[in-house]
């Protein structure tokens, strides 16, 4: 256990360390998530809300809006953070020595997504400080109530990033790819299928629409039934396995056809 | 004791075979050379000891255990300045290494601070990677891969585009890091002035496999020739090149056309030699006798595949 202490201490240090020193590319992330967002935002003001869309998808609201965009921006950075940090990893060739740490690959660098991911919730939040403090709308924020569906949920886009790293393992140029599932990522906020498994079925969508309800419907975790739970943990776990297996046999495929780091 | 035993390795990648069916053993606390040009399967072997590839058959064991299972007893260095995060310092690249493989706490900080202090690198040790030169930046791998505490370091080129001042550093830390912390390395590399003057023993590939095994003494007396430098009076032309590669003897063109380097088995042949060059009009200025060389016996062992 003690082992597992020491990968999650250095992986926190290093995701602060590289945070600090790649200064510039953290803040032009954040300056692009609130350019986006302007962009996004006062386009929606001026054509207009009146698209008939419901409450609690992309918001007829602009609070909807907001913590949509907010939720979203979690999101992206999570998975970006374990896809792009694995072809990170591959093209300056630490893949290679992470994988040959004795403790599995898939471990080390959900683990280390986790450490981003906390720093990922830290911005997302300073973010949403300033974009409600721009656009001058505020909204009630119960970061301990809205935490735990935003922990439960992130779980899937954990999944979803080692898929995708899995596959930049073995094909090497995916960024497009990368790229293109970023805004994908969108659609599963935003999207509401009729049918109700379907609409479970989507990654993290159980768990932003529990986001939504508390900070919109005034919603607490107490309202929400141990099914509602049920569903929200089952989400995640079948994205978040489905991660694992993917990435393992994408890992085993690569050591097979020396592709392991080979950029 | 043998600290690592390959056995049978077999390795293709579509219808290449990279190594095939090659088997070597190294004791522990000695240092082997993998030699071989380029595409000979030297990496290939390295990455398949590591883990990092999958053979098609064959056994890898690590102090009689199956590698796989032994990973905590293999670092490693792969070519290049790769190895290392670049925005993290000496020492954070050092505790984040050390940390994925479950080791940290009081003695590691230790252990970190001995090995900087060892490699020279303590003034240093808050420098990102990044700003450190290309020697440097390799003391750092090595240090990494002792802070992980393995039985086994391999070493993939460790000397490839150093200056001479680094070069000579590497080669007296592998020195120190073999006989004093007693760890068995095996080094890949095209380096033969390193595997001359650092390793106990050498494997040479040649197409995925091995043309040679022994001990370095071993090879030298395999090869037991006397090496001349004839220095001439003018550089050769074209012409007398190719009258010179007409004469049933290897002559080795160097500078230009003018030195030849030639390997003889018998003193009195060097007569011969003398009467075969005048009768070409090829006149001498100098003949000296060069000290053994293991580029001759690499060269020798895999006749003329060197890239």
């Amino acid at each position: 256990m003690k082992k597992y202490y020491y990968l999650i201490k250095v992986s926190f240090e290093r995701t602060f360390k590289e945070l600090i020193r790649y200064k510039f590319n953290t803040i032009s992330n954040i300056i692009f998530l609130y350019a986006l967002f302007m962009a996004m935002f006062l386009g929606l003001k001026s054509f207009g809300i009146d698209f008939g869309v419901s409450p609690l998808d992309m918001g007829s609201t602009l609070e909807g809006f907001i913590i949509g965009y907010f939720l979203w921006a979690i999101m992206m950075m999570t998975y970006s953070g374990i896809a792009y940090g694995i072809t990170n990893d591959a093209g300056r060739g630490t893949l290679e020595q992470l994988n040959m740490s004795g403790i599995s690959l898939y471990i080390i660098v959900t683990i280390r997504g986790l450490s981003d991911l906390v720093v990922d919730i830290m911005v997302s939040i300073v973010l949403l400080f300033i974009i409600m403090f721009t656009t001058g709308h505020y909204l009630e924020i119960r970061i301990l109530s809205i935490l735990p569906p935003i922990l439960i949920g992130i779980v899937s886009i954990l999944g979803i990033g080692l898929i995708c790293g899995g596959l930049a393992i073995i094909f090497k140029k995916v960024n497009s790819l990368l790229d293109i599932i970023q805004y994908f990522l969108i659609a599963f906020i935003m999207v509401s299928p009729k049918n109700k498994f379907v609409y479970n079925l989507l990654p993290f969508r159980p768990s932003s629409d529990k986001v939504m309800q508390i900070i919109l419907g005034g919603q607490t975790l107490k309202d929400f039934t141990i099914n509602e739970y049920a569903i929200m943990i089952g989400n995640s776990l079948l994205y978040f396995i489905l991660g694992i297996i993917v990435f393992n046999k994408s890992v085993t495929y690569a050591k097979r056809k020396g592709l392991l780091g080979g950029y | 004791m043998e600290a690592l035993q390959v056995i049978n390795l077999t390795k293709h990648y579509e219808n290449v075979r990279a190594v095939d069916g090659i088997s070597f053993n190294v004791k522990k606390g000695k240092i082997c050379g993998i030699l071989g040009p380029n595409g000979s399967g030297k990496t290939t072997t390295i990455k398949c000891i590591s883990n990092l590839i999958i053979p098609d058959s064959g056994k890898i064991r690590v102090l009689g255990e199956d590698n796989k299972k032994s990973l905590n007893n293999i670092a490693a260095v792969f070519e290049g300045t790769r190895n290392l995060y670049w925005r993290l310092t000496p020492r954070e690249n050092l505790r984040y290494f050390a940390g994925i493989r479950g080791l940290g706490g009081r003695e590691l900080e230790k252990e970190i601070n001995i090995l900087l202090d060892r490699f020279n690198l303590t003034d240093k040790k808050d420098v990102v990677v990044n700003n450190l030169s290309r020697g440097m930046q390799q003391k750092v791998a090595i240090a990494m891969t002792l802070i992980c505490d393995t039985e086994i370091i391999l070493l993939d080129e460790p000397t490839l585009g150093l200056d001479v001042q680094s070069h000579l550093d590497i080669k007296n830390i592998l020195i120190d890091v073999s006989y004093e912390l007693d760890k068995t390395i095996l080094i890949s590399t095209h380096d033969m002035k390193l595997v001359q003057d650092i390793c106990e023993d050498v494997v040479i590939l040649s197409n995925g496999k091995i043309v040679a095994k022994d001990s370095i003494e071993k090879l030298f007396d395999m090869f037991k020739t006397m090496t001349y430098e004839i220095v001439l009076t003018e550089c050769l032309s074209e012409e007398k090149k190719s009258s010179l590669m007409k004469l049933n003897r290897a002559f080795y063109i160097i500078n230009n056309g003018s030195k030849l380097e030639t390997d003889i088995l018998n003193e009195k042949d060097i007569y011969r030699i003398v009467d075969d060059l005048k009768n070409l009009d090829i006149f001498i200025k100098e003949i000296k006798q060069k000290e053994q060389n293991f580029e001759r016996v690499f060269l020798s062992l895999t006749a003329g595949e060197v890239d």
